[in-house]
């Protein structure tokens, strides 16, 4: 599904990552870790789009095509869907108008017609049950007066709703107390099947209990330095990154 | 004979012509006022933003009887609403097709020059009160200059229910045309109007519109106010609307200024009493070479009142906006809360805005505040609307249709705002 090689990239002329090779396949779920400042912030949104990133190098293939020739927005209509570390607010557009904008522009670049708003409604109302969001927030302008675990709550909603193929989750566990963190954590289960994948981005090990891994990749100075199944999670959570550090200079 | 001579040429057939004494001394008066002063000049410093140089140099000409056609009127939107219909064409009204069923008891909807029939005592009492002849050039002139306009009255306890609007149209017959309205709207104690002003200009010809509307609010009145302007890329607009406001009155008055080639819009408020409310909502859209100018005034005189002004502008094309914004406090007037929001988003290099908030407070125990943003559209927010699968075209649209909706949201009258709402969306294409 997604095929990173030798990504490289630089953020205001300052090279962050420096080779990354990564591959997820459908079914799997993948999770990125590494202490502060190693990339992994970056990675997620080189791979989103986001302006401000340079890519120097490397390639990244997505279901066969070249990721880079796709605009932001097509690659959300081609499945890609990125939950924000810190999620924006807008105010004056409510979530659901966001969202009934968000999936008839993916409806009308598949070239389906519009969602009927009876089907839409109706779709808003089971995918809030699904992550446990109280569907008046909705209505409520995007983000707006939200704490943080509404935010991210939020976030989790709006990737039910677009049912992306490749989801990834930009430090989605930040600033979440347990409740919330197993909120999300349910929601991204729910969604999880054969033929979607996750990357999941985190700094803590905490979150991996409640979405468990196939895979788990640390991330360090730009490169993945390691990777393993979820025990290597629980190894970071026990020992910290200071011998990932002290490894990867040896090396 | 540039435009002010042939003012002055046509100054006598313009001045008499009214059935009271009261009102032919006061358009003497004003005309004096014109003569000395003039147009405002370029060093006045308020006007130092508006260039009105092509209103000066203009050829307008006052506009024959000429009548107009039904369907030029009918085919617009304001015209079909379930409201009392008032149409002035080229400043004079048209009682062919204005609609009024509304057969108030107590109260008058209908032409300035019929209310003056039937409610001399009543006109000659506010009629050039509120909106001084000496303040400001344009204001004379229309206080001498004007054919007509509309007078509306709500005696005490009068609720006026259904919606006013004032279709204001002005196309001359091949020629330059000058029209001067002059509207008066009286609200006696505990009544209640809605009352929009509608402005439509159509021809190749240039159209100067010179409005003042005065509005006098007793004790306890309601009144909603809208002024909303759609003249065409030939249209010249200077307008005042001055209001009095007694004690307990509320006034909610919203502005959406999007037309013409030139707008100008002084919205003066007196805070003349305790308990009152005065909000001030304005949006503003300029685009190519436009040029709208708003400037307001919430003037507290007394007490334990409350004024909330935002307004909100887009700036495209190479198109220019300004506002100055003033809130004056004066000295009696403790225990004042006065707010204001002026919020810009520049769309291109060459749009421009001037803002300028004023505060002038006099008086010790006061909670006032003021700011001004000009900015871009946040490119955070478009970031993450194409990172849901919308194009940037659409987001930008999206988050400009929310930015102004804040301001149109607010007007009471259901189907003027269904309407704004839909003009909206065309104009951010």
């Amino acid at each position: 599904m997604l095929i990173i090689k030798d990504l490289k990239a630089k953020v205001e002329g300052k090279e962050i990552l420096r080779g990354i090779n990564l591959e997820v396949k459908p079914g799997e779920v993948h999770a990125i870790m590494g202490p502060n400042g190693s990339g992994k912030s970056t990675l997620a949104s080189v791979l989103a789009g986001k302006e401000g990133y340079e890519v120097t190098g490397g390639e990244v293939t997505y279901n066969g095509k070249n990721l880079f020739e796709f605009e932001s927005e097509d690659r959300a209509r081609e499945g890609i869907f990125l939950a924000f570390q810190y999620p924006i607010e807008i105010p004056g557009v409510s979530t659901i108008n966001f969202m009934k904008t968000a999936v008839n522009e993916i409806r009308k670049y598949k070239g389906i017609e519009p969602m009927k708003a009876g089907e839409f409604m109706k779709m808003i109302k089971d995918k809030a049950a699904l992550v446990e969001l109280d569907s008046e927030m909705t209505k409520r302008y995007v983000n707006v007066g939200f704490s943080g675990g509404e935010k991210k709550r939020n976030e989790i909603f709006q990737m039910a709703v677009l049912d992306p193929k490749l989801g990834i989750l930009d430090e989605t566990d930040s600033g979440l107390d347990i409740d919330a963190l197993k909120i999300v954590a349910n929601g991204v289960n729910k969604l999880k099947r054969k033929d979607n994948a996750f990357v999941v981005i985190t700094h803590y090990q905490r979150l991996l209990d409640y979405i468990v891994p196939d895979f788990v990749h640390v991330l360090y100075n730009g490169k993945i330095v390691k990777s393993g199944d979820k025990s290597l999670a629980y190894q970071l959570e026990e020992e910290g990154y200071d011998w990932i550090k002290e490894e990867s200079a040896v090396n | 004979m540039n435009f002010k001579e042939y003012i002055t040429a046509e100054s006598n057939n313009a001045i008499n012509g009214f059935d009271s004494d009261l009102v032919k001394i006061k358009r003497a008066d004003a005309f004096s006022h014109f003569e000395r002063a003039g147009f405002p000049a370029k060093n006045n410093e308020e006007w130092r933003f508006t260039n009105i140089t092509p209103i000066i140099n203009g050829e307008f000409r006052y506009s024959p009887d000429i009548k107009i056609s039904k369907d030029k009127i009918s085919k617009l939107p304001e015209y079909n609403f379930d409201a009392d219909i008032l149409v002035i064409h080229n400043g004079k009204y048209s009682a062919e097709l204005s609609k009024t069923n509304s057969g108030l008891k107590n109260g008058f909807i209908g032409s300035f020059r019929e209310g003056l029939k039937k409610h001399r005592d009543i006109i000659e009492q506010h009629f050039g009160k509120y909106a001084s002849a000496d303040a400001d050039g344009f204001t004379a002139l229309n206080t001498s200059s004007f054919s007509d306009g509309v007078f509306i009255y709500a005696g005490s306890g009068c609720k006026i229910e259904k919606p006013v609007i004032i279709i204001n149209f002005c196309e001359g017959a091949g020629e330059e045309v000058f029209s001067n309205t002059r509207n008066l709207i009286v609200a006696g104690k505990n009544c209640y109007a809605d009352v929009s002003e509608v402005y439509y200009s159509a021809g190749s010809k240039s159209t100067f519109s010179n409005v003042v509307t005065e509005i006098y609010m007793d004790e306890n009145s309601e009144l909603h106010y809208n002024k909303i302007q759609n003249e065409n890329e030939k249209g010249y607009h200077i307008g005042t609307t001055q209001v009095l406001q007694k004690n307990s009155s509320r006034l909610y008055s919203s502005t959406v200024a999007w037309g013409g080639s030139l707008l100008r819009n002084n919205l003066n408020s007196v805070i003349d009493g305790e308990g009152i409310d005065c909000y001030f909502r304005g949006l503003y859209m300029v685009k190519d070479r436009q040029v709208i100018d708003n400037h307001t005034l919430a003037d507290h005189a007394k007490p334990n009142s409350h004024s909330n002004e935002l307004y909100k502008g887009i700036m495209d094309g190479s198109g220019q906006a300004i506002f100055n914004g003033k809130i004056m406090v004066r000295q009696d007037a403790q225990k004042t809360n006065a707010y204001q929001t002026n919020n810009n988003i520049l769309l291109t290099n060459d749009a421009s805005v001037n803002s300028k908030p004023q505060l002038e407070i006099f008086a010790d125990d006061v909670k006032c505040s003021h700011g001004a943003t000009t900015g871009q559209i946040n490119p955070d927010e478009v970031f993450y609307l194409r990172a849901r699968g919308i194009s940037e075209a659409a987001a930008k649209k999206l988050l400009l249709s929310a930015y102004a909706h804040e301001i149109i949201d607010e007007i009471k009258n259901e189907e003027l705002k269904k309407h704004l709402v839909k003009m909206l969306d065309k104009k951010l294409g």
